[in-house]
């Protein structure tokens, strides 16, 4: 049988494409809830068992690229920040997470939990997520 | 053409380390290619890759080393022939088998120079992730030419010596490097490397 490298690790992963609900936004606002939510993300993550391979996310907008990406909540969140303006007028984020000892399902699971507050702090909503609303997705 | 694989656990500082490579010899007039591979349905790495000007190819959605064999090869062979690459770094996933991949490039017909594999590990969990994960961080080191021993600037000298014994004994023939990709650390040696590996 073909050996899977994802099952020999034990390793579990989801990810997802967020749209931003609330434009324009500042850009400090998007980098103070993006490290928030990458930081709760990954303590969730380890309150559930996971070893953390990385939690990462990058926000590609209209003014420049902005990542953010944990892999030992001990050593916090890394960031590369090529914002290069004060407001954010257009742009998509991608999250996703990698870790061992929980599966996919799991994974998916901590980001459904932690996507809420992100949501309710700066409006985001997931791409091909079907809902009420009447904005473009 | 010259393929690097850039294998390493997960956070290790894969991209960020091919990233700099990429700088450096585009800046030498070289033409590269990254191929990124991401385990999850989105990929983060390749938008950041793009950022700087690099050209990226990014697989998502499963591992290049099983699951996502096929697309490897194709891939390679099409930025061989389309692309004209003088450098091709591959970046798989960070639960990725380097040995696995090795025999991939072996056997996908498409003809290079010569190929260097490096595995990065992170000397700051590196301890951590052998104990929680031993089999697979012992295959993750065999059969590769070169151990970057990264994030050397998070760790003392103790801790640096113990992991480079870790890493000796998992691979005798491995040249171990001691690296900090964030601090540009011991990058020249990996690109001297690179650039060795060209035929005048």
């Amino acid at each position: 049988m073909e050996e899977n490298s994802k099952e020999l690790a034990h390793a579990g992963s989801h990810g997802t494409l967020l749209h931003l609900e609330h434009l324009p936004i500042k850009s400090a606002k998007l980098r103070s809830a993006m490290k928030k939510f990458i930081v709760a993300w990954a303590k969730d993550l380890e309150d559930r068992g996971a070893v953390i391979g990385h939690v990462k996310m990058i926000a590609e907008t209209d003014v420049g690229v902005l990542k953010y990406s944990v892999v030992d909540t001990g050593l916090g969140a890394e960031v590369v920040d090529e914002l290069r303006g004060d407001t954010v007028k257009k742009g998509t984020v991608k999250v996703m997470a990698a870790v061992l000892n929980l599966d996919d399902e799991e994974v998916e699971a901590s980001l459904d939990k932690e996507l809420e507050p992100l949501d309710e702090q700066i409006g985001v909503h997931r791409a091909g997520h079907h809902c009420e609303c009447e904005h473009e997705h | 053409m010259i393929i690097c694989l850039i294998s390493g656990f997960l956070g290790s500082g894969k991209t960020t380390l091919m990233i700099d490579l990429g700088k450096r010899l585009g800046k030498r007039g070289k033409r590269v290619a990254i191929i990124v591979n991401e385990v999850g349905e989105v990929g983060v790495d390749g938008a950041l890759i793009d950022s700087y000007g690099l050209n990226s190819v990014e697989l998502t959605e499963g591992c290049i080393c099983c699951s996502l064999s096929g697309s490897l090869t194709n891939t390679l062979r099409t930025v061989s022939k389309d692309f004209k690459a003088d450098f091709v770094f591959i970046e798989p996933t960070g639960i990725a088998l380097p040995s696995k991949i090795n025999n991939l490039i072996r056997t996908s017909m498409v003809e290079y120079e010569d190929k260097l594999a490096i595995c990065v590990v992170d000397a700051y969990r590196a301890e951590k992730i052998y104990r929680e994960a031993e089999l697979f961080f012992r295959r993750q080191i065999e059969d590769v030419d070169v151990v970057a021993l990264n994030k050397c600037d998070l760790v003392d000298d103790a801790k640096i010596a113990d992991v480079s014994d870790l890493l000796h004994g998992l691979n005798p023939k491995a040249q171990v490097l001691v690296t900090s990709a964030k601090r540009g650390d011991k990058i020249d040696d990996v690109e001297n490397m690179l650039l060795a590996r060209v035929v005048a």
